[in-house]
This record gives structure tokens, C-alpha cells and sequence, in this order.
């Protein structure tokens, strides 16, 4: 299942705040990761990916760092920062909330009808 | 990110993915060190993708894959150079914004300049034209004494030149050989007298005023090339009184006299230049002295004296001696049209080239250059020019109506002339150059009516004297006798002439130009001479100076 495009950019933001708490990561592995861990339910389009990391990263929420990766070529690896984490607790509250409220609305056994 | 290692690294990728990269890049259009950062982590995800590929059809189907999983190059282009130009520290943003609004001041201020200094003055007025239709009464031609002069002019040539020492020395200072020398002149020039006796008698005297070819036909330009012989003429018609007066010839001296008192009167009544006025001045004023230097030291009998009285203040009857200031605007419009660009191109500004008074103008230095552009961008402009100019000579016509007197009892209230005229101007630098000193223009008008005033006076109490042999006590006196119709008012007192008897005679006097009685004692001039105008003391008409 394919995420409505519409719908994951509203929560792409924190979805790669997510990712990036659990570690540094460049662009391609950022990709990877979201798909990989998302059993590709999630999918953020390539021409989304860099200029979302820019956004971020002009927000002072992550922050890009050349460096050489495992196969000693060098790559731009982005880590969360003190303010990213932070506001990333509070996406993760109101995505709860919103869950919480879409299970009164919808009852705990979602399904399409 | 070394340049060398990204150019390498993008040449590894299929052809395709390095154009869609290079357009992106193109398509971002930012900084380039942004723009090469961009560069190298898109050519990292194309090279990581591409990584696990076997042969080269999986390379290409990959790196299209890819290419449309990025999208339209050029949105990409633009949503990275947005989300780039976020990631500028503020700093950098005011400071790139401020050099932004700094140039674009520069670049309007260049294109103000250039705008200003392609303009170029349009001479659209014939004020010369327009002058002498004005200056031209409804009469005939025949009836203007101006030709005569001229004619009177040209009848008499080879004159001495203007600051030959004869024209300076009263006639009786001189010794026989030059008085030989002034005779001769006096005969030589008796047509031109007799030109100039015709010319008096007619009612009108207006000149065509005109420019050489090959001038630039400006008001400035207009010659009046016979102005210094009419001076000289002038003093050839008191010469000849002098030599009159010597045989006895009283009736022909005054005469003489009083036709050269009409030639400077007429020389400046009317709408004139200020140039024409002070010659005007200038021969009325010789007539007047001579007039009083005769009066003095000759014996004439009363009933000479009773006609020449008359018949001088029928000449001098309605004499105007308010400042006209008209041809002087007509100079100052036709110098706006020429120093002022045309509304449409410059703004109507000032004209370097005919402010810098050549064709040719220089640009000697940065600092000149800035100073001049100052006065350019900051003077007021043609329109608003023309407006003080309008207000100024307004202001200059209706103040030469009041008296000296009036002007300094205003001056001592602290109604300073020169600060009313600043606040019509208001530092504006071409009025402020071609504004005549009014000041003194006024007091000249006022000086010469107060000596032609004199005159009647002084001829009077000769009169009375003779009649009754003493002088009268007072004006009033001469006045009840029937002597005189009025006394005059000294205009640098708003008083009456000042009169007195005394010992030797009597004394006239106005107060002069320092406004105070000072009991009639003469200043004197910056030489150190006895002068009947100086700044200090009183103008004496009678007894005369030597």
C-alpha cells in the first residue's frame, strides 16, 4: 500500500526527524530507511527528499555534515538536533492525539469500508 | 567538496542522470559553492543507487527509474534553491539585502543621473523679440529719439578714449591745452550735439536691441555698443556749456545743460536695461553737477535764472525714479530657458555646460564633479526658478517704491531686506548670481532724484537773493514767496531737504546715505576725498565741492 502522497508530507517532517533520532543518516539511506521501515507504506518522492532536509535543516531542527561513509565515499550525513528532538516530541504527541481522536471517530478496528 | 573529485564523480554516472544533475543544478541558479554541495549529494544518491547494478542495460533502467522518481528538474531547481536560501543565516540575509537595496539605490541614482545629464535646455522664447516689441510704444519711428543718438553717435568719431583724462576734469581745472583740445572736440562734434538737441525734443526714445550673428542670441548677449559714447557725448555738451558760459552766454549754457540733463533721462526712462538706466543716471548726473557748478561761480542775472528754473523743472516734471525692474526678468527668464534642461529631459534642472559658461566642459575631479552634482540634484528647478523669480522681482518692484528712509526705519525693526530676498530665494544659486544689488540699484535712483531736486532749490534762492538781497530763513519762506512750488523731501530722511543760512551764504543738504544729519559736512570717499555721496556724512548741494 502506497501512503496518499498529500498526506505523508504533512507528516514527512517528522517522520525523518524519527529516523534521524535514531541515528545519522545521508539522503539515499534516509530513502531507504523510510520505505525499509515502513514496509514501503511510506514513500517520500525523491524530488521531496532534499529540498524537505533543507527545510529542516534551515529550521535548525537537523543538521547536514559532510564526512566519509563506510565505502570511503564522502557523504552528507544529517543528525537531529537538541531543538529537532524537541520538536519532534511534540509532533509525536499530536499524531497520538490525532490517532486517539481517529479510533473515537472510527472505533479500534479501522478498516475501509 | 573538492571540485575536481565531484567532477570525476558525476562522470561515472550514466550520461542521462549527469544531464538531469547539471540541469537541476542550472535550473537552481544560487550560490555556487550551494550549488556544488547540491550537486554532490544528488550525484551520491544517483552513485548509491546505481551501486549494486550488474551490467549496464539494469545502470539505465535504474538511473530512469530514479530520474522520474525526482521528478520535473526544474520545480526540484526551485524548491531546492527555496529551501537553501531558508537555511541563510540571518546575518547573511541583511546583509544581502542590504547590499540588494544598495545597489538598486546606486543603479536608480545612476539612471537619475543619466536621465539628469541627457537633458538639454529648449530655447523656445525670443525674449529679444519679445523685449523690444515691449520697450516700442504705439507711436511712429519718427517720433523715437534713439536714432538720432545713434546717428549723433556715429557723426562724432575718433573720440578720446573713455578714460582719457579729460572727461574726468571739470573744465575749469584745465589748462590751455586742454581746453585747446576740448574746443576742438566741441567743434568737431557740433553735429552731433545739434542730433542730440533734436533727438530731446521728441516724446518717445526706445532702442532695437539685437545680438551679433554669431552669438548665442541670449539676452546676455544683446549689445548696446553706443552706451559709452552717449557718456562722452554727454560731457561734449557740458564742455561746450563751460566754453558758453566763459563768453557770457547764459541762455545757450542752460540750454546746453538741460538738453543734456533730457539725453540721460531719456537714455534711461522706460523699460530699459539696468545697464541703459545707469548711463541714463550716470549723464543726468554730469548735467546736474555742472548745472550747480555754474550756478556757483558765476554772476547770473535772475531773469536767466527765473528760465532756466522753469524750464528745468518742466523737464524734470514726472520724472519716474521707481526701479523698473521688467527687461532685468525678461534677462532672467531667457537664462532660466538656457541654464535649465527642458521639462521633458533632465527634469528641468540645471545645465552644466551653460552653468560652466563653455560648450566644452571638463570633468577635472571626482570631488568638483561631486560638488557640482550636488548643486544640480539639490537646486531647485526650472519651474519652481521661474516661480521665485516671479515672487522676487515682484518683491523688488513694490520695495522700490519706499524710500531709503522707509527701508532703513523697516531694517531697524529688524525687517532686514537682504533676509526677505534670501527667503524668496531660498538659496538658490542662479538667482542668487544674477539677482542685481538691488540695494544699491535702489539708492542710486534715489540719489539722482534728490540732486535733480536740488537743483530748483538752489536756483530759487539765488533768485530770492537777488530779489531781496538776503537769503531766505527757511524753505518754507522761498516756498511762501512764490519761489518754488514745493520744497522737496530728502527720500533718506523722509524730511525736508535740509537748508540753512549762514554766514557766507546758505547750505543744502540731504542727509545722505548714512541717514543721519550731520550738519552738513561731506563724507568722503574711499580715496580719502571729499565726496557728496560717501557713505558717511551729508550730501552738500550748495555751497558746491570742488
Amino acid at each position: 500500500m502506497r501512503f496518499e502522497s498529500q498526506l505523508l508530507k504533512g507528516i514527512a517532517p517528522t517522520v525523518v526527524l524519527e529516523i534521524l533520532s535514531r541515528g545519522e543518516m545521508y539522503g539515499y539511506q534516509l530513502s531507504d530507511a523510510i520505505e525499509g521501515r515502513s514496509e514501503n507504506v511510506l514513500t517520500l518522492g525523491k524530488g521531496t527528499l532534499y529540498p524537505l532536509l533543507y527545510n529542516l535543516e534551515a529550521k535548525k531542527l537537523i543538521k547536514g555534515k559532510w564526512k566519509e561513509s563506510q565505502n570511503g565515499r564522502k557523504r552528507r550525513y544529517y543528525s537531529i538536533t537538541g531543538k529537532g528532538r524537541a520538536e519532534l516530541a511534540k509532533q509525536k504527541q499530536q499524531l497520538s492525539d490525532l490517532r486517539q481522536g481517529l479510533d473515537l471517530v472510527f472505533g479500534p478496528a479501522m478498516s475501509p469500508a | 567538496m573538492d571540485r575536481s573529485s565531484d567532477k570525476k564523480t558525476i562522470e561515472n554516472l550514466p550520461k542521462s542522470a549527469q544531464e538531469f544533475i547539471k540541469l537541476v543544478i542550472k535550473k537552481m541558479g544560487y550560490r555556487k559553492s550551494i550549488r556544488r554541495d547540491v550537486q554532490a549529494e544528488l550525484t551520491a544518491h544517483f552513485e548509491d543507487e546505481l551501486r549494486d547494478c550488474t551490467d549496464e542495460q539494469q545502470r539505465q533502467q535504474k538511473t530512469q527509474r530514479l530520474i522520474e522518481q525526482f521528478g520535473d528538474a526544474k520545480l526540484l531547481g526551485i524548491l531546492l534553491r527555496r529551501a537553501k536560501k531558508r537555511c541563510r543565516p540571518l546575518w547573511r540575509t541583511v546583509f544581502v539585502r542590504t547590499l540588494q537595496v544598495i545597489g538598486v539605490l546606486i543603479l536608480c541614482f545612476i539612471l537619475y543621473v543619466v536621465w539628469f545629464l541627457i537633458g538639454k535646455p529648449a530655447v523656445t522664447v525670443d525674449y529679444i523679440a519679445e523685449v523690444n516689441q515691449l520697450v516700442r510704444p504705439v507711436a511712429d519711428e519718427s517720433l523715437n529719439a534713439m536714432p538720432l543718438f545713434d546717428k549723433a553717435v556715429a557723426a562724432c568719431p575718433n573720440l578720446p578714449d573713455r578714460n582719457a583724462a579729460i572727461w574726468k576734469k571739470p573744465y575749469a581745472d584745465m589748462n590751455e591745452t586742454e581746453k585747446e583740445t576740448v574746443s576742438d572736440i566741441v567743434r568737431r562734434c557740433s553735429t552731433s550735439l545739434q542730433l542730440i538737441e533734436q533727438g530731446v525734443q521728441k516724446p518717445y526714445c526706445w532702442p532695437e536691441y539685437s545680438t551679433k550673428p554669431d552669438s548665442d542670441g541670449s539676452m546676455f548677449s544683446v549689445l548696446l555698443p553706443n552706451l559709452s559714447d552717449f557718456r562722452n557725448l554727454s560731457h561734449i555738451l557740458c564742455f561746450r556749456a563751460q566754453i558758453q558760459v566763459a563768453d557770457g552766454q547764459y541762455t545757450e549754457v542752460f540750454n546746453s545743460l538741460i538738453t543734456c540733463y533730457r539725453f540721460g533721462r531719456m537714455i534711461k526712462q522706460g523699460e530699459k536695461t539696468l545697464v541703459e538706466k545707469f548711463v541714463g543716471i550716470a549723464i543726468e548726473a554730469v548735467a546736474i553737477g555742472n548745472m550747480r557748478r555754474i550756478m556757483q561761480h558765476y554772476e547770473i542775472d535772475t531773469p536767466r535764472l527765473a528760465q532756466f528754473q522753469q524750464e528745468f523743472e518742466k523737464a524734470c516734471a514726472d520724472e519716474d525714479f521707481t526701479t523698473d525692474m521688467t527687461l532685468e526678468k525678461y534677462l532672467v527668464y531667457d537664462e532660466i530657458q538656457r541654464c535649465f534642461t527642458d521639462d521633458r529631459f533632465g527634469g528641468g534642472h540645471l545645465y552644466l555646460k551653460r552653468l560652466a559658461g563653455s560648450s566644452e566642459v571638463s570633468w577635472p575631479n571626482i570631488a568638483e564633479t561631486a560638488i557640482l552634482l550636488k548643486y544640480l540634484l539639490t537646486q531647485p528647478n526650472k519651474a519652481q526658478t521661474k516661480e521665485q523669480a516671479d515672487v522676487l522681482y515682484d518683491f523688488i518692484e513694490e520695495t522700490s517704491k519706499m524710500s531709503p528712509a522707509q527701508l532703513r526705519e523697516q531694517c531697524e525693526k529688524g525687517i532686514d531686506l537682504n533676509k526677505q530676498v534670501e527667503s524668496i530665494i531660498k538659496g538658490n544659486l542662479f538667482l542668487g548670481v544674477l539677482m542685481p544689488a538691488f540695494g544699491a540699484v535702489h539708492r542710486i535712483d534715489y540719489r539722482i532724484k534728490t540732486d535733480i531736486h536740488s537743483v530748483p532749490v538752489i536756483a530759487a534762492v539765488l533768485r530770492f537773493k537777488a530779489d531781496t538781497e538776503q537769503y531766505p530763513q527757511d524753505l518754507t519762506e522761498l516756498q511762501r514767496a512764490g519761489y518754488i512750488h514745493e520744497i522737496p523731501i530728502d527720500p533718506f530722511s523722509d524730511k525736508l531737504i535740509i537748508y540753512k543760512k549762514t554766514d557766507e551764504g546758505f547750505i543744502l543738504y540731504s542727509v545722505g546715505l548714512d541717514y543721519k544729519d550731520d550738519g552738513g559736512v561731506l563724507g568722503t570717499n574711499n580715496e580719502g576725498e571729499k565726496w557728496i555721496w560717501a557713505d558717511e556724512g551729508d550730501a552738500v548741494f550748495w555751497p558746491v565741492q570742488k
